[in-house]
């Protein structure tokens, strides 16, 4: 007998196969919205080209199902926003390795064929609303996040940051309990990486439990956008209006590359147009210099807390 | 690329694609062409032309209302607007055509 586990994240309850201990809140539900199984994938009809997102990284796509195959990992096959179906390459040992790209790339695909506006940002709580820091990968965003919960703000997510419209208006829910920080990241916030756990075998990456936001969906207030600027640079904060926000909503869509093949153009533009409409946008220019995130990061801490009006 | 650039004339009738989505935000108006996947931003003068061509006119009639608007020299005015319309049909946004003569 299959033993199944039960999760919640982004808002959807999870039925999977296989232990997922990066999740959060076993909850048990009668029918969970989106089922993990994990199996050969049969032969797929997808009548489309194969694309390539990196070496050895590539996808098929129509609109309902997404095939992500990851060369020497995994294959996954998203359906219908309801069904991810695993296939562990057999030279693969490494399960962790796995479920990074089930809770990453397959679950965002997922998420997108569900409708949901995923940004590739982190997010925490604030007393005036959901904040979310945006930016390219190794900008800076999840050690940014996990300076935030040291001084006591919750955090919704880490890396992916699920966008739900209510009423043309932004929600925020929760994704994993957990910040992944570089080595040398926890480092600068002096966090030792000793008694952590390694994210996976192949990176030097860790995972640092944070304090969650459990709670119903938050409003967003804000979206700060994270510009890397050369080591010798003056930091500065600056306000994002109009089309720029649209441009810089869209750059930083979680795996913008699915959403054309499968035919959701449409509905993200509606929504990163709701999204810029009704929350702030602000450009943190930041000079890249681990030794001087410590003066840089409460000013951004005291950004937060001021009027639009007076920046 | 293709190398027939279309070249609307001022008698040339042009209007918006009924597929393209636009919508103001802060200053600017946003659109996105959805066959393609491509989002634009336009903003001054273009948000103005944007604004006219809802409905059908010829680029000459667009020209009389912007110099009216505008302080701008008329020569220099038909020439932008040539130009720039050029550039909203060459990313599929409008859609052009030449004046139906009679008989």
């Amino acid at each position: 007998m299959t033993t199944y586990y039960y999760y919640n994240a982004f808002g959807l309850s999870i039925k999977s196969d296989q232990e997922l201990p990066e999740l959060h809140c076993p909850l048990l539900t009668p029918i969970p919205e989106i089922c993990i199984s994990t199996r050969q994938i049969e032969t797929t009809s997808i009548d489309s080209p194969v694309q390539i997102i990196l070496p050895g990284i590539t996808f098929q796509a129509n609109s309902n199902t997404l095939l992500l195959s990851i060369e020497n990992v995994a294959r996954f096959l998203v359906s219908g926003g309801k069904s991810i179906i695993v296939e562990p390459a057999v030279s693969c040992s490494d399960i962790k390795l796995v479920r990074l790209y089930l809770l990453g790339s397959a679950l965002g695909a997922l998420l997108l064929q569900r409708g949901v506006l995923t940004l590739h940002g982190s997010s925490i709580m604030t007393s005036l609303g959901a904040v979310i820091f945006t930016g390219h990968s190794g900008y800076g965003k999840s050690t940014l996040t996990c300076f935030f919960n040291n001084k006591g703000y919750p955090v919704f997510s880490d890396d992916v940051s699920a966008i739900n419209l209510i009423s043309r208006q932004p929600y925020i829910s929760s994704g994993y309990p957990r910040v992944l920080l570089w080595k040398d990241s926890a480092e600068s916030l002096g966090i030792s990486t000793s008694d952590l756990e390694q994210a996976n075998a192949r990176d030097d990456k860790f995972q640092v439990p944070v304090s969650i936001n459990t709670s119903q969906p938050s409003h967003i207030y804000r979206i700060y956008v994270i510009n890397p600027l050369p080591h010798d640079a003056n930091f500065s904060i600056d306000p994002i209006i109009g089309f720029q926000m649209i441009q810089l909503l869209t750059e930083h869509t979680y795996r913008i590359q699915f959403l054309e093949s499968m035919g959701l153009t449409n509905i993200h533009f509606n929504q990163v147009n709701a999204v810029a409409t009704s929350i702030e946008m602000f450009r943190i220019n930041r000079p890249n210099n681990f030794s001087r995130i410590n003066e840089h990061y409460p000013l951004i801490e005291e950004h937060i807390f001021q009027n639009r009006d007076i920046l | 690329m293709t190398n027939t650039q279309p070249q609307v004339a001022l008698t040339s009738v042009v209007s918006r694609k009924s597929i393209i989505i636009s919508q103001p935000l802060d200053d600017d108006i946003v659109m996105a062409n959805i066959e393609r996947g491509h989002y634009y931003g336009i903003k001054n003068t273009g948000k103005r032309i944007w604004e006219l061509v809802e409905s059908p006119r010829s680029v000459k009639e667009l020209c009389d209302i912007l110099c009216q608007e505008y302080m701008v020299d008329r020569t220099i005015c038909e020439q932008d607007i040539l130009a720039f319309i050029d550039e909203l049909i060459h990313e599929g946004l409008i859609e052009y055509k030449e004046p139906e003569t009679n008989g």
